[in-house]
């Protein structure tokens, strides 16, 4: 036989295969050959190892990029973002491009906010962005408890290749996120909260991103001390305890931890308001704010509720008969259902 | 006078009844009118044809009267056979022709007879109905248009809030009482705002949360 005719059933041999080894790769349950699409690690994170690989993912590399926030209402605002870690030390310049100019600088969790047009420098200290977030070291089981997660798949976002990684809800109570992390470091380039349907309420994402960017940070800190012609302010935010102040939460909603509770100045001018008390929860990934003060019959008009972008808010009147009503202010990224659970579950001690 | 003068009085009349003179002229034109009684006259057989041309049903007018009844007769005929007939309402021929004695006498007379099945009642029944479905249908494919009302609370965007943040109804859940909306004030955007930078216990809030928050504010501020 001649050479040529044994191509039509070499070709078919080889055809069948091909086609073999396709079909076995994407067959499921077969360890070595893994899915096409993603990494075999990735898939096996746990919702704790997924968090912590965001979490750590700014220290690795400097980058500046631009982030759109919008909201399903329409809103839409940006900002240009420089980030450098230079070991222990984070620091991050956030310039907003919408609305009033306003600058916020952060070295650790120390924050300081310029607005250029009213000649204000503000100076405060956040706990919530300490060096080790002490929720995942005692809480990340509880926040397995109350999301699954689940791998959807790859995509590009602002040049970078990233992983589609889903946080579900197990309950009604809270919302779902879906975060988009860089494939390499695992930056967060995208981050959406959906509701129980899965509608899109808030999206943060950068529109552009640089890796690897020259951030200096001496420069950044230079920048943050120049503090000259601004009026510096700083809110005094006394720590406090939920019982000192007589509130308690009689009915917890499930998930929610008290975190902090903070007696909050009262704002300046007259007919402005009193001290109010800020109550913080947080079920890990997300948190609610109970603003509680002395219910004012003029000020204290209408309850009612309110939402902006994930941000949901409820205001409340709280009769008490010993000590006349309160004024509940309850903001949290959660459904509406779950501030009206915080706000029935509180109760007045003494 | 004589005939030019004639002619332009009238057209002065015929403006002034269109409203298209300036001020000087209508004093000057309302000046002539009530001293000459032939202006007077013009003036007045201008708002009759005005009317009739508005108006079919101001027809009985002196002479015009034999012609209208001529018409209701034929018009009555009409309606007892509610099938419509070909070439539709048969109108005088004499009209047809132009002959001034069936519209009878002065400048462009037109009368518009009242429509064939107007005393049929069964019709505007019909019509009746007609234009209920379909308003109902454009009402239900605008409906089905608008976002979704979730139980207990109805439609949102109720515009923008005072510091130019749309505003929209928080959603309620199943089985969770409608909520009232409220009003944006200086109170509330600090106590977002307050929640924002104090409240962010979250594993997300390094670094995406403190971003988030940090271009947010400025939009509400």
């Amino acid at each position: 036989m001649k050479t040529v005719e044994f191509f039509p059933p070499l070709a078919l041999v080889l055809c069948l295969a091909s086609s073999l080894q396709t079909v076995s790769a994407q067959t499921p349950g077969k360890a070595i050959t893994a899915a096409p699409q993603v990494a075999p690690s990735a898939t096996q994170r746990s919702v704790a190892e997924w968090l912590m690989r965001l979490h750590e993912a700014p220290r690795k590399r400097a980058y500046m990029g631009t982030l759109v926030v919008s909201s399903d209402a329409g809103s839409l605002s940006s900002a240009r973002v420089w980030h450098v870690c230079d070991g222990e030390q984070q620091m991050e310049r956030v310039e907003t491009l919408t609305g009033p100019p306003r600058s916020t600088f952060r070295r650790n969790d120390e924050v300081i906010t310029f607005l250029p047009e009213t000649k204000v420098a503000r100076s405060e200290r956040r706990e919530s962005l300490g060096p080790f977030p002490n929720f995942l070291k005692t809480g990340e089981y509880a926040i397995a408890e109350f999301y699954g997660i689940r791998l959807i798949g790859s995509e590009r976002v602002a040049g970078f290749d990233a992983d589609v990684v889903q946080f579900v809800p197990k309950d009604k109570l809270r919302f779902g996120y879906r975060i988009w992390s860089e494939k390499k470091t695992g930056l967060v380039v995208k981050l959406q909260t959906l509701d129980a349907s899965g509608h899109v309420l808030e999206q943060a994402a950068f529109s552009e991103l640089q890796l690897d960017a020259p951030v200096k940070i001496d420069q950044l800190a230079q920048m943050m001390s120049r503090t000259e012609g601004y009026r510096l302010e700083k809110p005094e935010m006394v720590k406090t305890t939920s019982a000192a102040e007589g509130w308690l939460m009689r009915n917890p909603v499930s998930g929610f931890r008290p975190m902090n509770c903070f007696k909050r100045p009262a704002p300046e001018g007259p007919g402005q308001g009193q001290q109010s008390l800020q109550w913080v929860f947080s079920d890990g990934l997300a948190t609610v704010s109970l603003f509680l003060e002395t219910y004012d019959r003029q000020r204290h008009v209408k309850e009612g509720a309110m939402a902006e972008g994930a941000t949901q808010m409820l205001t409340r009147r709280l009769p008490d008969k010993e000590n006349g009503a309160w004024w509940l202010t309850a903001v949290g990224e959660v459904p509406l259902q779950t501030l009206q659970a915080f706000a029935q579950g509180l109760e007045r001690r003494r | 006078m004589n005939a030019e003068e004639r002619l332009k009085q009238r057209e002065l009349i015929s403006a002034l009844a269109d409203g298209q003179l300036s001020e000087l002229e209508i004093a000057r034109t309302v000046r002539v009118t009530s001293v000459d009684d032939d202006a007077r006259d013009c003036w007045h057989t201008y708002h009759l044809v005005g009317d009739l041309l508005r108006s079919g049903e101001l027809g009985a007018f002196g002479r015009d009267r034999d012609f209208v009844a001529r018409l209701s007769i034929r018009l009555q005929a009409e309606s007892d056979t509610p099938r419509l007939v070909k070439g539709g309402p048969k109108f005088p021929d004499s009209m047809a022709m132009g002959d001034p004695q069936a519209l009878g006498s002065g400048p462009e007379r037109l009368v518009f007879a009242p429509a064939a099945n107007e005393r049929n009642f069964r019709w505007k029944l019909v019509a009746g109905f007609a234009s209920l479905a379909a308003v109902a249908a454009i009402s239900w494919s605008v409906g089905g248009l608008l976002p979704v009302a979730r139980d207990g609370v109805g439609l949102a965007r109720s515009g923008t809030g005072p510091s130019g943040e749309p505003v929209r109804l928080a959603d309620a859940s199943t089985g969770v009482p409608a909520a009232q909306v409220m009003i944006r004030d200086r109170r509330l955007d600090e106590l977002m705002a307050a929640h924002r930078q104090f409240g962010g216990n979250s594993a997300l809030q390094n670094p995406s949360g403190f971003l988030r928050n940090a271009t947010f504010e400025g939009a509400t501020r």
